[in-house]
């Protein structure tokens, strides 16, 4: 029996990165707060490993952004310098709270791995302090993948995607 | 200007506010700079007060095409970088 491999593309990558953008919104109005967290740092994976498929066609199986960020040169398509602090801001913020092995824990056990690095409710000055430590931290990591989403989409459509 | 010698005149530049130890500078094959600043300096600090500390340093002690080579600097506590490597 034939072996059933699967291959992905930048352009896999690129509209899985999409999708999971907007499911990761989707869950986060439905209160789905540890899942979205989840959900919008794989987006943010899927789209740098769009970019660095487009320069290097070798596959990777690790989930380190650190490594992604290197290979992708995502980071160096910006010039402008007050974009580049927002956006660095941004990928700082998904860097600081996502990891991959998010998706194994509990909320409680998120919970606790975010007061753990010290980003639980309090971290965040403009949430009040009834707030819950999930709902800040996805609300902060949605709207980190925002900046990195408009910025990557623009760069994507100028770079890759034909004319008609 | 050599990819060693920028990556010492950035690393120099983040030393005024803090220590080697707290410094992860990698040059890129293309001579871009990638790396970590992993500090606890940087507890309850959001994250745009961080990198903007690092590039007002960066801006002060820098020539504009050498900061044009930095790619990206990360700001971590070191419970950041920890929960991150584990």
């Amino acid at each position: 029996m034939a072996e059933v491999k699967f291959k992905f593309n930048a352009e896999d990558y690129y509209y899985a990165a999409l999708e999971r953008r907007n499911e990761a919104q989707h869950l986060y109005v439905k209160e789905h707060y540890s899942l979205s967290i989840y959900v919008t740092g794989l987006s943010i994976e899927c789209l740098l490993r769009a970019f660095k498929y487009k320069k290097d066609k070798t596959f990777d199986e690790r989930h380190d952004i650190k490594v992604l960020l290197k290979f992708s040169g995502f980071s160096e398509e910006i010039n402008d310098h007050d974009i580049q602090i927002e956006i660095h801001t941004a990928i700082n913020t998904v860097y600081a709270i996502w990891r991959n092995n998010l998706r194994f824990m509990s909320k409680n056990k998120m919970k606790k791995y975010l007061k753990d690095i010290g980003r639980d409710k309090g971290f965040y000055k403009n949430f009040p302090k009834s707030a819950d430590t999930l709902k800040c931290n996805s609300r902060k990591l949605l709207d980190a993948s925002y900046k990195i989403f408009n910025r990557g989409v623009s760069i994507w459509e100028k770079k890759f995607l034909k004319k008609k | 200007m050599g990819k060693k010698i920028l990556k010492e005149k950035i690393k120099n530049a983040l030393k005024t506010e803090f220590t080697e130890q707290e410094i992860d500078l990698e040059s890129k094959s293309n001579g871009k700079i990638i790396g970590f600043v992993i500090s606890d300096k940087f507890k309850e600090m959001n994250d745009f007060d961080r990198q903007k500390w690092v590039w007002n340093i960066l801006d002060e002690n820098l020539e504009l095409s050498e900061k044009a080579s930095i790619a990206i600097l990360l700001t971590l506590t070191d419970k950041e970088s920890e929960a991150y490597r584990s």
